[in-house]
């Protein structure tokens, strides 16, 4: 296992890198704005866009300017988005220190919505693996096929409307500046957001477990066990489920990550000053470092959960065993 | 009910219980509001959402955007000039003293301005005890020249900048502190709008740094990507926690104020050093910015109509928020429009054929349906129809009803009076080839026209090519996403014929700023070019942009050296002059609109006033409803 961790350790930087390069590409080739325009003014002299794209290091040449963000990405003290390379060229400020204030919101939010999107999606696939085709059931299908089809912003914005401004029973956007972000949990504010964020995924994982338990619930161990005398709670939850939610494992870890790299529509609909909405800011404003940065940052958060996913993985299931 | 869904129930439970718990803001009270004609109650918090982020971390020497300057003006920071936060009926586009004891000596050849400084003013904590002097104000153009600053160019005509800029000198010869309360400023030629100019951010004073009297640019020192978070202010108001700013520290070890999260919020307080002055009257005791960068723009105009914010910066106020604004008696007063300084144009480049022709230039402006352009463009809310360049207030109302190329009801060749005089200009052009009024040289077809993606700015521009074809001109458009349309039209080399979503909006008002950079032939750029139709090009300019050198482009260059150097009425006359020959001498553009700000506030605002100067809603004139939404 160790030699494992290190081979995937090193396989991440491969990743990271590659992430890195594409992105830096999409600014390169595709049609984009451009970061000096907007710092020089309506008529700056050459000599002032010469300045500015010197502090931007956008005077270098392609392969230099792109071997500057790639040191960044290696996660360790004194390269990880060092700060002389990644930093807005709008605010001028580090995008490890924004990564730093905003992570936590962004953490929030994804963790809520995470528990409630199993909470929810879990065990409405569950009965309606159990009882299929009864009203619960038929329910629950409505609820999938609503679920995944609404947009996540469409969900937000009844949301809001509702539970906000027409029965006024929840509060309104963005998080007060001299609340924590623990305090706006608790103050409810993140209810809203985490059920928008959480409802799609819930109806999908609802529809995942009922098809993984119903087909699990085939099987010859399933039937063997029941003819063992065992109890069905017995059967569906220590063997059913077992077998069942195994691939759900590795589907939560992805998910979970790529929320966690920056649930944009719903940061921004909420008013939530986290990863997603900066990267969204940096998109429009042209704003290479930003994006790179939250794109290295959320890769190597999609790289880790997928490390942690095997792990858990070879846990659950003893013939999986890495070398 | 099994055990199951006894679960999800509770879980749903749970979910709800936890919403309601967290509760929502307590409903707004009724509360007294001011009697009419009383003078507005101090006190309150007005509350600001933005759906865009300032540009610069609010660096004076380098932000370069509308909300920031109005930021700067009605509340943090003192100029020598300044504006009076009211409608331009009451003097809101003047320049009053403002730090300055009144207007300055100027010397006979126009070239010397001596300023004095009002005594006895002081910064806001932390440098309570330090006073405002003259050598604070060459401190800002030194470090707004270091640090790159967007619009420095205004300050080139001071003496020894050029020199100062180019790293050949340490300091500005041209700028000098007579005394602790005077100021010499001296210029290489003369300008009449030296006030406008120290009104401007950029040339806000800045103090030493009380722990290095060495530090050239003062408490700025070692800040040069951005001072904003350590602004020490002069105005009203300062940043919350500017109390606690440490200049003894390194600059990289100093901490910013509390009170500006960049990228999220603003929190300005009172500034115990700031007494009354005569421009702004400071009504409320905190204003609190709420920075939210793409939020989404119907959610924060409902919220100000719930009176969770007092007002709103945006990009522009649905059209079902404007409805439901001016179709409520409850909220009809909380709308407000104004004209602003800014305008949008077609803009044809004279240096590519057919629009090196000037009677194709004057047929085009025949043929443009404006008022269908604005239809498309948001209606009447989006501005009033344009008939010359520069927008009126800035003119003194001299060309109210100057308009050179006038159609039925501003539509253009979709009307049949405008389509014959467009057809009859077209006549007399060399591209008219049959003279029967429809441009059919082979210059006619395929040219290059740049516009925006969107679904407005593609209607619009579909309803251009249409008043174009009827004149024989076929366009090949381009519709690109608005950066890298911007992209494409900065640079000369791309010869494009015809913008379609061209704009500007004054820097001050004064129409100077509307014709330096658009439309004189010494600003042609080969990067970041705003002089899209080549006005003024020489030959060398066109060659050297790969453009056909024997063409004969027209130049207002005379001209306008001859309005910048006027003053007082002559100088609006003369800018007016300009402005006709520019209509009809050059015909470089067709005006389509003066564009309008829309601004929509709470109920929770009184003593409402617009801001001319700020395009909007005058954050040091307002007043809020005691208990109202605090």
């Amino acid at each position: 296992m160790g030699r494992y961790l290190i081979r995937r350790a090193l396989f991440m930087i491969v990743v990271l890198f590659v992430v890195a390069l594409m992105t830096f590409m999409i600014f390169v080739k595709l049609p984009s704005g451009d970061p000096v325009a907007r710092a020089v003014g309506r008529h700056p002299s050459p000599e002032l866009v010469a300045q500015v794209r010197e502090k931007f290091g956008l005077d270098e040449s392609l392969p230099v300017q792109f071997w500057r963000f790639a040191r960044g990405i290696v996660p360790l003290p004194g390269y990880w988005l060092d700060e002389d390379v990644y930093f807005s060229y709008g605010n001028r400020v580090a995008v490890k220190q924004e990564i730093a204030l905003r992570w936590p919101v962004t953490f929030a939010l994804t963790v809520g919505a995470a528990v409630l999107w199993v909470a929810i999606g879990v065990p409405i696939g569950i009965i309606s693996a159990i009882k299929p085709g009864s009203f619960f059931d038929r329910i629950a299908t409505l609820f999938a096929l609503v679920g995944v089809s609404t947009p996540v912003f469409f969900l937000g914005l009844i949301l809001l409307y509702v539970f906000h401004f027409w029965l006024g029973v929840a509060p309104s956007t963005g998080l007060p500046r001299d609340e924590t972000v623990l305090e706006s949990v608790l103050q409810g504010r993140f209810v809203l957001p985490w059920l928008s964020l959480a409802i799609t995924s819930a109806a999908f994982y609802s529809r995942i477990t009922r098809t993984n338990l119903m087909e699990t619930m085939g099987e010859d161990y399933i039937r063997t066990a029941r003819s063992k005398g065992m109890s069905e709670r017995r059967v569906i939850g220590r063997h059913g489920l077992r077998s069942a939610l195994t691939p759900l494992v590795t589907m939560f870890g992805l998910d979970f990550a790529f929320t966690l790299g920056g649930a944009v529509i719903t940061e921004q609909l909420f008013a939530l000053p986290g990863l997603g909405a900066y990267a969204i800011q940096g998109i429009y404003t042209a704003d290479y470092p930003v994006v790179m940065g939250v794109t290295v940052f959320g890769a190597f958060f999609i790289v880790v959960a997928n490390l942690v996913v095997d792990v858990v993985y070879a846990a659950l299931d003893p013939r999986v065993r890495y070398a | 009910m099994t055990k199951a869904l006894r679960a999800v129930a509770l879980v749903a439970v749970l979910a709800l219980v936890g919403v309601a718990c967290g509760g929502a803001d307590d409903p707004v009270e009724d509360t007294e509001t001011t009697a009419p004609g009383a003078e507005p109650q101090q006190g309150g918090t007005l509350t600001i959402a933005m759906d865009s982020d300032v540009t610069a971390t609010m660096d004076p020497q380098i932000e370069y955007y509308q909300l920031p300057f109005a930021y700067f003006r009605c509340c943090l920071l003192r100029t020598l000039y300044s504006y009076n936060g009211l409608d331009q009926d009451q003097g809101g586009i003047e320049a009053f003293p403002d730090l300055a004891t009144g207007e300055p000596e100027v010397s006979d050849d126009g070239l010397t301005y001596t300023v004095t400084i009002k005594e006895g003013l002081m910064y806001a904590p932390p440098l309570d005890d330090v006073e405002i002097t003259a050598e604070d104000f060459i401190r800002p153009i030194m470090r707004g020249y270091t640090v790159g600053g967007p619009y420095m160019n205004y300050y080139d005509v001071i003496e020894g900048a050029a020199e100062y800029a180019a790293g050949d000198a340490d300091e500005i010869s041209g700028m000098r502190a007579v005394d602790d309360h005077t100021l010499e400023v001296t210029l290489t030629e003369p300008i009449g709008d030296f006030e406008y100019r120290w009104a401007m951010p950029a040339a806000a004073p800045i103090p030493p740094n009380p722990d290095d009297q060495n530090a050239p640019f003062g408490v700025a020192e070692g800040h040069d990507e951005s001072y904003g978070p350590f602004l020490v202010a002069t105005g009203p108001y300062m940043f919350e926690g500017s109390e606690n700013l440490d200049f003894s520290a390194p600059p990289d070890e100093q901490e910013a104020v509390s009170g500006y999260r960049t990228g999220r919020s603003m929190l300005m307080v009172r500034n115990p050093s700031w007494d009354q002055d005569e421009l702004r009257k400071a009504y409320v005791d905190q204003i609190d910015v709420s920075i939210q960068p793409g939020a989404e723009g119907s959610v924060l105009e409902k919220q100000v109509a719930n009176d969770e914010f007092d007002t709103v910066f945006s990009n522009g106020i649905s059209p079902e928020t404007l409805q439901t604004f001016q179709s409520d008696p409850e909220l009809s007063d909380q709308i407000h429009m104004h004209p602003s300084f800014g305008n949008y144009f077609l803009s044809m480049n004279l240096a590519v054929p057919p629009f090196d022709d000037i009677h194709v230039r004057k047929a085009v402006n025949y043929a443009i349906n404006k008022e269908g352009w604005r239809r498309f463009s948001g209606g009447e809310v989006s501005g009033s129809i344009a008939t010359h360049f520069t927008p009126d207030s800035l003119l003194n109302d001299l060309l109210t009803d100057y308009d050179p190329y006038p159609t039925p009801d501003h539509t253009g060749a979709d009307s049949e009076e405008g389509l014959a005089a467009a057809m009859e200009e077209m006549r007399q052009s060399k591209y008219d080839t049959d003279g029967d009024g429809l441009c059919d040289a082979p210059e006619c077809e395929g040219i290059l026209t740049i516009g925006v993606v969107g679904t407005e700015a593609e209607a619009a521009d579909a309803l251009i090519a249409a008043n174009l074809e009827k004149i024989g001109l076929g366009v090949d458009l381009r519709s690109l996403e608005n950066s890298a349309a911007y992209n494409r039209i900065f640079d000369p080399k791309n010869q494009v014929a015809l913008v379609t979503f061209a704009g500007w909006l004054m820097d001050y008002p004064d129409a100077y700023t509307f014709y330096w950079f658009p439309n004189y032939g010494g600003n042609i750029l080969s990067q970041y070019n705003t002089n899209y139709s080549m006005i003024g090009a020489t030959p060398e300019q066109l060659e050297e942009h790969g453009y056909d050198a024997s063409i004969q482009v027209p130049s207002m260059d005379e001209k306008i050296e001859e309005c910048i150097a006027a003053t007082d009425d002559a100088r609006t006359q003369c800018w007016a002059e300009a402005d006709q020959m520019l209509a009809e001498e050059i015909v470089a553009y067709v005006p389509l609109i003066i564009s309008q700000n829309v601004q929509i506030h709470s109920s929770c605002l009184t003593n409402y006033q617009w801001a001319t100067f700020d395009s909007q809603t005058a954050f040091d004139q307002v007043a809020k409803v005691p208990g109202c939404n605090d």
